[in-house]
């Protein structure tokens, strides 16, 4: 899976969570962007993520994004091992 | 050495002014002296325990830098965390387990079996211990490297704005201030001084005249009915707010006056239209304290049980934070009062969203904010109160509802001193966003400064007659 594919998977999954089609993340997306965006929904976002891209996300890895750039280059590292 | 005092005062404006004398770079050198002879002032054993939470974690985190192994990494982290946790206990929670002990035992019908001597509560350390295990953890989850300079971590632990009542800094934003301290330009030195004043007048002004009515009613609960009753409790949440507001603001203009920026603690918590909110606007460096260290990683270390996670982590972020607030059972009932509220609205969240539709949306607001200032200020009762069994009283006096009682009271107080002041009150509350915009706005109108200035000294002066008393948050 490219990047590009990585990236609009991400997209249908945030479109998902939030059931807004019209949402478009970019990289520097973060929390406040976009809103309702709590973290009852941050952890369905991760558990949404998991479920698309069949990987595990640890909490030591979620206190480390800060924005849906650091998602997208953890998900590549992920698909890549 | 409080903040409303000359002494204070002119030490702040010393330093302020010698830091002119030295490179940006060596400015850190004067404000750790500063610092340190400021905390010295409650003591040498102090500030000997100051000594060592700041170099335990200094080194733990320098230990975290230099491990790679996860495991490894972790029993360093719990090691910091132990040890420091350890050190606050032996200091503030002792007498809550002689309290525990005591209880059983007088349950069980036979003498204690145990007291621990009490050692004497050492100023700010709720707060320091915060901060500085807050920075352990950003290393651990290599949020930021270990720092190495010895001095620049010493002064992030010791700073003196921050270090009796917060806000609690975090290492990513404080630590690089450090390097090169620029001095602050003339408008923001009038900002400070501006917000400093609106701080002095928030406390004496607010707060204190607050407190005479407030402690009043407290001392004797029985005496008043459910309607005097629910007006001081009204009273108590607008002087703690006032309070605690002051003291942030007093400490956020001391460190603008020396060059360096420490985050806000409040955004206006009584326009908070549910408790959820609420905790989004009030003491904002502990919430978002115990939200990224506790109630985050909590939350993921059992994300497969889906909406129990988060029922998980609510109840153990708001038992801790209780529980941080002092070793008194009424704190941790307040933690769990607040837990049962949050996952509450939790799970009410589509309801309340469907009658928000359903309603004009000023009245679902108006509601909305004044439903959360209710219950807020019935909460507080836990943090007033001086144990269980006065909460206990208080809630049967406000079952005995007397609206007569209310008037009564007030002419009794001099009633239009009572009227003034909650007109005042009123005021406050509903301009305190536009004041603090006023304040925090560096391009205002210089003249129209120098007429709120006026007004605020004249206030404050009128406030100083009256009397003074100390800080609420300073006993935690």
């Amino acid at each position: 899976m490219n990047n590009e594919q990585i990236f609009e998977k991400v997209n249908g999954v945030f479109r998902t969570i939030f059931k807004d089609d019209t949402i478009l993340v970019t990289r520097e997306t973060t929390a406040k962007d976009i809103a309702g965006w709590d973290s009852i929904t941050h952890l369905d976002i991760i558990t949404g993520m998991e479920e698309a891209f069949q990987v595990e996300i640890t909490g030591f890895e979620v206190m480390n994004l800060n924005n849906v750039g650091d998602l997208l280059d953890l998900l590549a590292q992920k698909m890549s091992e | 050495m409080v903040f409303q005092s000359w002494f204070y005062f002119l030490f702040l404006l010393g330093l302020s002014g010698a830091q002119i004398f030295l490179l940006p770079t060596q400015r850190w050198i004067l404000l750790l002296l500063g610092s340190f002879f400021f905390y010295s002032l409650t003591g040498w054993q102090p500030t000997i325990l100051l000594l060592f939470t700041i170099i335990i974690t200094f080194g733990s985190a320098l230990w975290l830098g230099n491990e790679k192994n996860q495991g490894r990494r972790y029993k360093i982290l719990l090691l910091s965390v132990t040890a420091q946790i350890l050190l606050l206990s032996a200091f503030k929670y002792l007498g809550f387990f002689n309290d525990l002990v005591s209880g059983i035992s007088h349950w069980m019908q036979s003498p204690s079996w145990v007291q621990l001597p009490l050692l004497m509560l050492p100023l700010g350390i709720s707060f320091y211990t915060f901060q500085s295990m807050g920075y352990v953890f950003d290393v651990y989850y290599n949020i930021r490297k270990p720092e190495r300079h010895f001095g620049h971590y010493a002064l992030f632990v010791s700073f003196f704005p921050q270090i009796q009542s917060g806000p609690i800094g975090r290492s990513k934003e404080m630590l690089p201030q450090w390097k090169s301290i620029t001095l602050p330009q003339w408008e923001m030195i009038r900002m400070a001084l501006l917000l400093f004043l609106w701080g002095v007048l928030k406390k004496f002004v607010i707060a204190d005249r607050l407190g005479i009515y407030v402690d009043e009613v407290y001392d004797s609960p029985q005496q008043f009915s459910g309607a005097v009753w629910m007006l001081i409790l009204f009273l108590y949440t607008i002087q703690l707010y006032a309070d605690f507001s002051a003291y942030s603001d007093m400490a956020i203009a001391s460190a603008q006056v020396l060059g360096i920026r420490i985050p806000e603690n409040f955004l206006f918590p009584y326009k908070a239209n549910n408790i959820t909110d609420f905790w989004r606007r009030w003491h904002l460096s502990l919430s978002g304290w115990l939200r990224d260290y506790i109630y985050t990683p909590l939350l993921f270390a059992k994300k497969k049980w889906k909406k129990w996670a988060v029922v998980y982590a609510i109840a153990v972020t708001f038992i801790i934070c209780g529980i941080w607030h002092g070793p008194k059972m009424t704190f941790v009932l307040f933690g769990i009062v607040q837990a049962i509220l949050l996952i509450f609205e939790m799970q009410t969240k589509e309801w309340r969203a469907r009658l928000s539709n359903q309603l004009p949306s000023w009245m679902y607001q108006s509601l909305s904010v004044a439903i959360t200032f209710v219950a807020i200020s019935l909460c507080f009762i836990l943090f007033r109160a001086e144990g269980l069994q006065q909460v206990k009283e208080i809630f049967i006096q406000l079952s005995q509802w007397e609206y007569s009682s209310v008037i009564d009271y007030v002419r009794e107080k001099n009633g239009s001193i009572i009227i003034g002041l909650l007109f005042f009150l009123g005021l406050f509350l509903f301009y305190d966003e536009k004041i603090s915009s006023v304040i925090r706005n560096q391009k205002e109108n210089p003249k129209k400064l120098g007429l709120y200035l006026s007004f605020m000294v004249v206030v404050i002066l009128i406030g100083m007659v009256i009397g003074k008393e100390q800080f609420i948050y300073f006993q935690f």
